[in-house]
């Protein structure tokens, strides 16, 4: 049941407005619960229990550091064993059993490993991710005390961030929970202006983008450098926009029931430096890997070059963490890579270039730099091999024979409009803003005429959200 | 060039949207004044306002769906643009239709016989009653309703057992196809399911047709993904009246002994009906859609090797009395019974369809309805 679908429309109509026709906050949990309950059914039924496993595991830990906190850390160390143990079974089993392969190969062993079928649940990455964070902020006493299961649960299973995030945290979302939600006309405006706005993006820009860059990357080696540089260019918005919009669109349908769920995008590619850039993409999940593994594994608290290694570790870690595939093992280690470099050149050149009249021809040559590396590293993350990867960056440099087909490819710049058309002009603060007049009434028939108009426009062959499979 | 809704305008256009929605301001605090209930109220109903003229606007506008039905629609406007002829002969059908009726043939037939008509059948394969009907719609929305007042007009939908069994026939071959969504108007698919809960019919789907048909009426009524299907007119490409050629198909032909010996009996009395829907449905919606050129209904059926279909006819027809054309001539049986005239069991061939077109325009005459 995709956001986009006819199916998700009634799914959330019926839920609201069963929601908002009680008043007592129990039952609307639990109504929330079910629903959530029903939503991940709907993809797979058989998962239920998984989901299960990740709550109980996450009420019963936090219960324990709650009633033994001298004995907090081990228990924080066990949940994360059976936790990450679980997501390791379902994700990474055959990723490790083919590397043990590899490695006996290479080693002069002719053992094969065994290829296991085992079906990646929908969304596991997300709500194990959720399941940690309830127990280590209950260790860490950012929630008060342990809460009811029904908390716990609606906390890992509430459906606009089930399945791909945003990955909220415990103490921002659970005290939501408990206080009577309200929809007032505000709260209902936002809401319907971040859903055609993830709409827009999602259904439009990176569903039409999708079938090119799909059919291109399938098959790199048939095309072309032009083609392959378009395809490249062309996953560099696909994935903002389908992850932007299915962000927004969560967001949006979270404040339909009354919870404000954090941004998760702030115009990443407006960013000039790699460090900004993860200050803006998928930010819920920058600072989760920030505060429970950059900072557990020592942050920059022991020494730079100890820095480097905890911050290169978290950005392999968090590749991995995307796929079991060593494309995103290199992805998330050139992003560790490039952290470190830019903590060093910030160090080596320090604020010379961002004052005074050089920070004029800085900006540009910082933008196209970060932007230029955060295209180039998309490649990895979406081809299916180090060799595709490289018939990409080697079609970016010219240093590949120009073969194969030349199919009609959309112009790069094309490609790039709605990226340059959203970063320019939307929430700029150099620009002013629009004045419209603060009529709620307007406000409502242009977001109605918007959302008509938008609709004509999106593309029905309905492609899954590209987080879903993280 | 591209056209105005192409690829490169409709991304122009969704981003300037983006920046339209993303500019308004979404705290206003003057918002607070208004009761959530009556917003919310407010936005369902202006929502459903703003859809309904997109959905105009793309009904009413210079562009067509192109669909499985469009060449048909474009030919059909093209053949009916002030026809000059003191009749005028609309032939509906599936594929029996599209495979056995051949316009030209069946105008120059009446000719041969003193009757100037022109004939325009608007069959598409595959294509049950109320694909046909949105088809039709189409028709008359770009007709204008010109008629000269000394014309006859006559409408003569196809009498098959299939499509009239199965009022949703193809539907669940089709699901998420633009030629579905396209015809599940929330008008039509209301109709459908009227048409679906009266006896004698059989719904697609093994019954579980409600929520896909409401889902495709849903996205239909919100033109979702419209700009996708539809296009401008001179883009789409014109049909015709004539039967594609076409060689006999491989399959194993029993001959028609066996339909000639069931047409010198008399009717089974359980197969002299019509099913309610046709009659209350489909001839009421097609005569109301047909009002300014107030066209007389004749039905008629297509041969195919099987006795059923013809017995359903024949049963239709003695149901109807009169105005009704039922293949059961021995003639034309004998002459049909060769296979080298059909494609398959239920269509024929190109030659095949000269042979019934020739004698459907005979049939037509012998009613002695057409105008000299």
């Amino acid at each position: 049941m995709l956001f986009n679908s006819a199916e998700f429309v009634l799914f959330l109509l019926l839920t609201l407005s069963l929601y908002w026709a009680v008043p007592w906050l129990l039952v609307r949990r639990a109504i929330l619960l079910v629903a959530s309950l029903a939503f991940y059914a709907w993809w797979d039924y058989r998962f239920l229990a998984l989901l299960g496993y990740v709550t109980v595991v996450a009420y019963v830990a936090a219960r324990a550091v709650h009633a033994w906190p001298a004995h907090g850390r081990r228990i924080v160390g066990l949940t994360l064993l059976l936790q990450l143990g679980q997501l390791a079974v379902f994700k990474y089993t055959n990723f490790f059993l083919a590397s043990f392969g590899d490695l006996a190969h290479l080693l002069g062993s002719q053992l094969t490993a065994p290829k296991l079928t085992i079906l990646l649940p929908i969304g596991v990455s997300f709500y194990t991710f959720h399941g940690i964070s309830y127990v280590v902020d209950v260790y860490r006493k950012k929630l008060p005390e342990p809460l009811g299961l029904s908390v716990v649960a609606l906390y890992i299973v509430f459906f606009p961030q089930l399945v791909a995030g945003p990955i909220v945290r415990a103490d921002v979302f659970i005290p939501q929970t408990e206080r009577p939600a309200r929809l007032d006309s505000r709260d209902l405006i936002a809401a319907l202006k971040l859903i055609t706005l993830g709409l827009i993006c999602k259904s439009v820009f990176a569903d039409r983008l999708g079938p090119l860059v799909d059919a291109i990357f399938k098959a790199p080696r048939t095309f072309d450098n032009h083609t392959l540089v378009s395809a490249a260019v062309g996953f560099y918005a696909q994935i903002y926009f389908d992850f932007v919009g299915y962000s927004t669109m969560a967001i949006g349908i979270s404040r339909l029931f009354g919870f404000k769920l954090p941004r998760n995008f702030d115009f990443p590619y407006r960013s000039t430096s790699i460090t900004e850039f993860w200050r803006r993409w998928h930010i819920s999940l920058s600072t989760w890997l920030r505060d429970y593994l950059y900072i557990p594994l020592g942050g920059n608290r022991a020494g730079t070059l100890k820095q480097y290694r905890n911050l290169f570790l978290t950005m392999l870690l968090g590749g991995l963490w995307h796929g079991a595939s060593y494309n995103f093992v290199l992805w998330g280690g050139a992003h560790g890579l490039a952290l470190g470099a830019h903590k060093l050149f910030r160090a080596k050149f320090p604020a010379a270039l961002r004052s005074g009249p050089a920070r004029y021809a800085w900006a540009p040559v910082a933008w196209l730099l970060t932007q230029g590396f955060v295209l180039l590293a998309w490649v990895p993350f979406r081809a299916a091999s180090f060799a595709d990867t490289s018939a990409f960056w080697h079609a970016f440099v010219g240093k590949r024979v120009d073969v194969g087909l030349t199919p009609q490819v959309l112009p790069i710049a094309l490609l790039t409009i709605p990226i340059l058309v959203e970063h320019l002009l939307l929430q700029n603060p150099r620009l002013p803003a629009f004045p419209w007049p603060r009529r709620p009434l307007l406000v409502l028939a242009v977001l109605d005429l918007a959302f008509a108009l938008v609709l004509p426009l999106v593309e029905l062959s309905v492609q899954n959200f590209i987080y879903f499979q993280f | 060039m591209e056209h105005f809704l192409g690829p490169t305008r409709s991304l122009f256009l969704a981003a300037l949207l983006l920046v339209i929605v993303g500019s308004v301001p979404a705290t206003s605090s003057a918002a607070s004044k208004l009761k959530t209930p009556v917003l919310t109220l407010v936005y369902a109903l202006a929502l459903f306002s703003s859809a309904a003229l997109v959905w105009f606007g793309f009904d009413r506008g210079a562009v067509m769906a192109d669909t499985f039905t469009s060449s048909v629609e474009r030919y059909a406007v093209d053949a009916l643009s002030a026809p000059k002829e003191p009749n005028v002969i609309l032939i509906d059908g599936g594929s029996y239709v599209l495979n056995g009726v051949d316009a030209n043939i069946v105008k120059s037939e009446l000719a041969t016989l003193g009757y100037s008509a022109k004939v325009v059948r608007f069959a598409a394969g595959a294509a049950n009653h109320f694909e046909r009907y949105r088809m039709q719609q189409g028709i008359v929305q770009r007709l204008h309703g010109e008629k000269d007042s000394n014309q006859r007009w006559f409408y003569m939908p196809e009498v098959q057992a299939g499509y009239d069994q199965i009022p949703l026939a193809q539907f669940d071959n089709n699901l998420d196809t633009w030629r579905a969504i396209q015809y599940c108007t929330p008008e039509n698919a209301w109709q459908a399911a009227r048409a679906l809960g009266t006896p004698g019919v059989t719904p697609p789907l093994g019954g579980a047709w409600r929520w896909q048909l409401f889902r495709h009426a849903l996205i239909n009524a919100f033109s979702a993904g419209a700009l996708k299907r539809y296009a401008p007119e001179a883009d789409i490409e014109l049909g015709g009246g004539a039967v594609s050629p076409h060689r006999p198909g491989k399959f194993r032909f029993r001959g028609l002994s066996k339909l000639i010996t069931a047409i010198g009996k008399p009717t089974d009395p359980a197969n002299v009906a019509v099913l309610p829907w046709l009659r209350d449905i489909r001839d009421r919606r097609s005569k109301r859609l047909w009002r300014p050129y107030r066209p007389e209904l004749l039905y008629f059926g297509v041969p195919s090797t099987t006795v059923d279909q013809l017995e359903y006819v024949r049963g239709f027809c003695q149901a109807v009395g009169g105005k009704c054309i039922a293949p059961a001539d021995e003639a034309l049986l004998s002459e049909l019974d060769n296979a080298k005239l059909w494609r398959d069991p239920s269509h024929l061939t190109t030659v095949g369809a000269g042979i019934y077109s020739r004698w459907l325009a005979h049939q037509i005459a012998a009613l002695r309805v057409l105008r000299k």
